[in-house]
């Protein structure tokens, strides 16, 4: 089986970050994976996406039509991941920044995560996407703990070198992404 | 510097692959512009040459200069090598056709972005002709079309072995897609490529070699002569992927990353036991004709699968050339990807309409 994710944000929010932390802590945990970018000719400012596979077989094409898991996290990204997200396709979205009525068109399974929100007032704003790294991989299961938070901490060594409390503050963003989707749940 | 394991399976991107496998293969020189998606070639090899000074890095002015410089370092006996793509890749084709007339090896990975012109800088296969036949001569080039990303490893070593051996430019055709994903690839130690040694002198030998003659029936008769040798080299090279084949009703006919969809496609249908096969040319040049009328024995209809518009269809449809009842259908997605639904959708189509 694969697991199919398709990541959409603007650039500069991280979304290809959550990408690579999750295939290395994913590859970690004895899975196979591919990640591509979606790249345009803008450094910054533009949509830009990650298709993203997990899975049990080798995995040799890098796209896919529909996804089994799409995270949205911009106002943008919504128009732009459309023709990947069917009727099978668990939504997963950040609520502080996309509203309910954004998502009207799509009639499946919604999974509201506050994570803009919740990273300003508890933590720190940039951590924003490792709450939705914590989230995402709680929600598709199959990846171990250890290695997340060791692929996390490896992603952002350099910056971590320069700025310590930073490792608190990605690990944290992580539990808390984890704890948000499992007390959604009860 | 990295270190290399080994049989250990890594996480790379496309781009990232092509460094380790020329390292791998022996290169120790150098010489490119920038351009996506190839740019993080450069500096992958530029942060090497920074830590091994036994490695030369050049980054010139623009593509002409980074072909000629390729060459002239190949000539004084550096295995070199250049990487670009696009109107980049174009601009190269002046020097590929130098390395053709005076039989100088020549390596470069090209990542094909969308065209005409700037474009996109993201992917496609529009690349394949220019790759194939891009010069004011016949084409004494070889041309390898990875599929994905192990391969990618694999016959970027291998271009490097056929270059210095056969002494001939050899292109290993990627795209944006293989560039710019991560995936699994398991790298080797090291690999046994041949030897580069000084082309024009050794020791007191000086060797004259010429691209510019005097008379027509002088530059035909070195024509003829290398038409010979690289219809014997072309035999020793060609490589090819028939998939389930043999019983097949219906073939797709696909190359590179398209070839990766297409497989999919046909082993999800045969595990519905729907009869169909991939026949995909490894090498682009040379093109495995009979090898491809093989494929289709059993074939009544073909599926030829391509980001451009027939510039893979044309080479296909002539190696099938005389097969008579032969029905031929196409998916052209000029500059666009080509998912294994889509494929796997059309040959349902033609599976149902037989």
């Amino acid at each position: 089986m694969i697991t199919r994710i398709l990541i959409g944000g603007e650039g500069g929010q991280g979304v290809q970050a959550i990408a690579k932390v999750l295939i290395h802590a994913a590859h970690a945990s004895g899975k196979h994976v591919a990640h591509l970018p979606n790249f345009g000719v803008e450094q910054r400012g533009g949509v830009s996406l990650a298709f993203v596979q997990i899975g049990d077989e080798e995995i040799s094409y890098p796209k896919f039509r529909e996804a089994d898991v799409a995270v949205l996290l911009s106002h943008r990204s919504v128009e732009r991941s459309k023709m990947h997200i069917g009727t099978n396709t668990k939504i997963i979205f950040d609520n502080s920044i996309i509203g309910q009525k954004e998502l009207l068109g799509f009639r499946t399974e919604k999974i509201a995560i506050p994570a803009s929100h919740l990273a300003k007032e508890k933590l720190i704003p940039r951590v924003f996407n490792m709450i939705v790294l914590g989230a995402l991989t709680e929600e598709i299961g199959g990846i171990k703990e250890k290695e997340l938070k060791k692929a996390t901490l490896n992603y952002f060594n350099d910056k971590i070198k320069k700025k310590h409390e930073l490792k608190h503050f990605n690990l944290a963003a992580l539990e808390m992404g984890e704890k948000t989707i499992k007390g959604l749940r009860k | 510097m990295f270190s290399h394991a080994e049989g250990k399976i890594e996480l790379l991107t496309g781009n990232e692959i092509v460094v380790r496998a020329a390292l791998a293969a022996g290169a120790n020189a150098f010489f490119g512009y920038p351009i996506t998606p190839t740019t993080e070639i450069l500096q992958g090899w530029a942060q090497e040459a920074k830590d091994n000074k036994g490695l030369i890095y050049l980054q010139t002015e623009d593509e002409p200069a980074a072909g000629f410089g390729l060459l002239g370092a190949a000539l004084g006996g550096k295995k070199a090598w250049t990487t670009t793509a696009g109107a980049g890749h174009l601009l190269m084709q002046d020097a590929v056709v130098v390395a053709e007339a005076m039989r100088i090896p020549f390596v470069a990975y090209i990542g094909q972005r969308g065209g005409p012109s700037t474009g996109t800088v993201i992917y496609s296969q529009q690349e394949l002709s220019i790759a194939r036949d891009g010069g004011n001569g016949e084409g004494f080039r070889m041309v390898l079309g990875p599929s994905n990303l192990q391969e990618l490893y694999e016959l970027m070593i291998k271009s490097f072995d056929i270059a210095w051996r056969y002494r001939l430019p050899v292109f290993v055709l990627g795209d944006g897609y293989l560039s710019k994903m991560t995936g699994e690839v398991e790298l080797k130690k090291s690999a046994t490529t041949c030897p580069a040694k000084p082309i024009v002198q050794n020791g007191k030998k000086v060797v004259n070699l010429r691209n510019c003659y005097s008379l027509e029936d002088e530059i035909a008769t070195v024509i003829k002569e290398e038409l010979k040798d690289f219809g014997k080299i072309a035999k020793e090279i060609e490589m090819s992927e028939a998939l389930n084949c043999s019983d097949a009703e219906v073939v797709v006919f696909a190359w590179g990353t398209v070839g990766s969809a297409a497989r999919e496609a046909v082993r999800k249908l045969r595990k519905e036991g729907k009869k169909v096969g991939l026949f995909r040319p490894i090498t682009l040049k040379p093109f495995g004709a009979t090898r491809a009328k093989q494929a289709v024995r059993k074939a009544h209809s073909i599926l030829i699968a391509e980001s451009a518009f027939g510039k893979f269809g044309r080479l296909v449809t002539e190696s099938l050339f005389g097969l008579e009842g032969l029905k031929v259908e196409r998916l052209y997605k000029p500059a666009e990807g080509i998912l294994s639904e889509e494929i796997e959708d059309r040959l349902r189509g033609m599976l149902d309409g037989a």
